[in-house]
């Protein structure tokens, strides 16, 4: 079997992907065996491991999924067609990927060739080892799910903007998981580039077809930010019942500004590693993120924030809403090495559990060497505050529409954080999605 | 009728009895004033009649007059008392991050014309209304833009609870305190926010400290609520008797 279940049936899958594919050079077939190899080196990591002891892989595995296919790109039927043509921000530059593969006919090509796009293909065979040094070194992809992603990934996309190049359209790139049987894992590879005075903002969106399929992404979306670029990441998985796996990375160089927002609204199983590290000074991140679960779904973020140099700031703040017998796991390191003064770090996770069978497990971790900086972390765990509940109670508001109110201002309040006003309204609508249903559901326990 | 009829009212916190045995009545169109020292059970009266859940009621009454009918108060969820007219200003405002306070007032603008059986009605329509009710109290309309006393200061929440009345319109406002922590300048606009919503239907009762929130707003009675009873009542001079002469005297002749 070539499928995600053991480490055997990993190394068969690419014995098998190294004979069906033609004309891959050798230095593309090295670098991509060199990540798998390293990142499956120790197996497939339990709940023994520390990186992994929130998170059980088990029912990933369980499923087998293939992790080849050299199956042509699948073909559209309508219901797919209509559910990308819904699902697309007004406005933006597209890139559509369904089961992983490229389509041509969804995306917008003659716009992004403004945006230096290249598929992953044309990438691998015109630029050289040196080029390629970076996006195979740089943080977190060390991970098994980058190495597995850049194994066997079939498609993927580069963009390169121009120097000081100000694009006003968002870039939207919207993955479609089918849930076809005889798909492999859907995995792509995303190298954005924007160097200096540049800026971009890009809308990240994992969807599915049915919920009653299976199905696997596995994304790998990847940030060079040159000096004083300015660099919007929103990133919205909306795949209930489907596994999602991610890795994040992003390369901040002086003055640079990177926004990032990860809203999980709907996964069966995921795992999402957002590494950022400051490479020079007077650079900012902004790490937020919203994660609504419900049913037995399961949500980890695990995120590590470099700071190499001095002068830089963080502020990340992850909330999340949690329902039924749901799980989520927030891992946030913050590094601050030891030339690293005058950095600003602050991280908050806060957690509101509306069922007693929820839980949460919450890390954050500030590892701080230098001796001149401004950081802070904190965690919370907690119910809808009695107290705030009796004030709206006492202005005449019924007891389930005031918990409804306070889990919403709950959600919004990381929501409306945003520095992008489309992000904000984008982000919102899905919001209000989550808890349309949540509502339509009966609401939640307590 | 008394639209508020409280009788031999027993509460207690945490297992500490704080009101022993209070009664007291108010009728439509009246002001009161409940004053006494600190911890003698003002803020209880005001919470307990709210329904808040940190309070026990262990004994006694309280009933309000609902369409020519006495209605037992303790029964009611919160916001059914304050549907059926209970409207409570409190001493510490809630904040509460991540809702605007536009979408707050609207719910509750709503519930009470549900409640009333009148149609509910669109963020459209209700902008007027709020627009109107914020230039009758002299409020600034970013007021309703932000998120529900998040960041405001003591005076702004203190004025958006008075806005929540204007918009509720409640038949007795109990007001906690309301003037407590107010520069004058900030008790005045809050006053005359209260004043031009009384009408000849409605009653007020202030609890306060201090006599001086009662030059704006002129009760008919005032209490002296002492230990959770009400020791003494009067008209509006005792109030000035008690800024005068402060509160020993009374307290002297209650404690033998």
């Amino acid at each position: 079997m070539t499928t995600f279940s053991t480490l055997q049936s990993i190394e068969k899958a690419w014995a098998e992907r190294s004979t069906s594919v033609a004309g891959e050079s050798r230095q593309s077939f090295e670098r991509r065996e060199r990540l798998l190899r390293s990142a499956i080196k120790d197996g497939i990591p339990t709940t023994r491991h520390e990186e992994w002891k929130y998170t059980s892989l088990r029912p990933l595995v369980d499923q087998s999924f293939r992790l080849w296919s050299s199956l042509p790109s699948p073909a559209l039927d309508s219901a797919v067609d209509a559910l990308v043509k819904s699902k697309l921000i007004p406005d933006a530059t597209y890139l559509v990927f369904i089961d992983g593969i490229l389509n041509a006919r969804l995306s917008s090509l003659e716009e992004l060739t403004s945006l230096g796009f290249r598929t992953l293909a044309e990438a691998e065979s015109t630029n050289d080892a040196s080029w390629w040094d970076f996006w195979q070194t740089s943080p977190g992809m060390n991970g098994l799910f980058a190495g597995i992603n850049v194994g066997f990934v079939r498609d993927g996309a580069l963009l390169e903007l121009k120097k000081n190049q100000i694009v006003s359209r968002p870039l939207h790139i919207l993955h479609v998981v089918t849930g076809h049987a005889d798909a492999a894992a859907s995995a792509t590879r995303l190298l954005i580039s924007v160097p200096e005075g540049a800026r971009l903002r890009v809308f990240e969106d994992f969807i599915s077809v049915s919920e009653s399929s299976s199905g696997w992404s596995n994304g790998l979306t990847q940030f060079k930010l040159g000096p004083r670029a300015d660099c919007g990441y929103y990133r919205v998985l909306s795949s209930p019942g489907k596994f999602h796996t991610a890795t994040i990375s992003a390369v901040l160089d002086r003055g640079s500004r990177f926004e990032t927002f990860s809203l999980v609204a709907g996964s069966r199983l995921a795992r999402i590693n957002i590494d950022v590290k400051f490479t020079a000074t007077d650079a900012e991140c902004i790490l937020n993120g919203l994660y609504l679960t419900r049913d037995q779904e399961h949500v980890d973020h695990h995120t590590v924030v470099d700071h190499q140099v001095g002068f830089c700031r963080t502020h990340q703040l992850y909330k999340g809403i949690l329902a039924d017998e749901s799980r989520a796991v927030f891992n946030g390191k913050i590094y601050i090495r030891k030339d690293a003064q005058k950095t600003e770090a602050y991280q908050t996770t806060k957690n509101l559990l509306l069922s007693k069978n929820a839980e949460v497990d919450a890390k954050p971790q500030l590892e701080i060497d230098a001796d001149d900086v401004k950081a802070s972390h904190g965690a919370a765990i907690g119910s809808i505050d009695p107290l705030e509940l009796f004030y709206l109670q006492s202005r005449c508001i019924g007891r389930a529409e005031a918990m409804a109110m306070l889990c919403r201002g709950f959600a919004d309040d990381v929501v409306l954080r945003l520095q992008d006003k489309s992000a904000k309204s984008i982000l919102s609508k899905h919001v209000s999605q989550w808890f349309k249903h949540e509502v339509s559901r009966g609401g939640s326990n307590t | 009728m008394a639209m508020l009829a409280i009788n031999d009212l027993h509460a207690s916190v945490d297992g500490k009895e704080i009101l022993k045995g209070l009664s007291l009545s108010v009728n439509e169109g009246e002001v009161h004033a409940i004053m006494g020292p600190n911890g003698s059970g003002k803020s209880t009266l005001s919470k307990v009649l709210a329904g808040h859940p940190d309070y026990e009621v262990t004994s006694g009454r309280v009933e309000f007059e609902v369409n020519l009918r006495m209605r037992n108060v303790l029964d009611m969820a919160p916001e059914e008392r304050a549907r059926n007219g209970i409207f409570l200003a409190y001493q510490y405002p809630v904040e509460i991050p991540g809702v605007p306070n536009s979408a707050f007032l609207r719910a509750a603008f709503n519930a009470v014309c549900k409640h009333q059986g009148a149609k509910e009605v669109s963020e459209e329509a209700f902008a007027p209304i709020l627009k109107e009710k914020c230039k009758l109290l002299g409020m600034d309309e970013r007021f309703i833009d932000r998120e529900v006393n998040v960041a405001f200061s003591g005076g702004e929440k203190k004025r958006n609870e008075i806005l929540q009345m204007a918009i509720i319109q409640p038949r007795l406002a109990f007001l906690d305190e309301t003037d407590s922590g107010l520069d004058v300048d900030s008790l005045r606009i809050v006053s005359e926010g209260v004043n031009k919503l009384r009408r000849q239907d409605n009653a007020v009762v202030l609890v306060t400290h201090y006599q001086r929130i009662l030059n704006y707003i002129v009760p008919d009675y005032v209490h002296v609520l002492y230990q959770g009873r009400i020791i003494k009542s009067g008209k509006k001079d005792l109030a000035l008797e008690i800024e005068e002469k402060g509160y020993d005297w009374l307290l002297k002749d209650f404690v033998n």
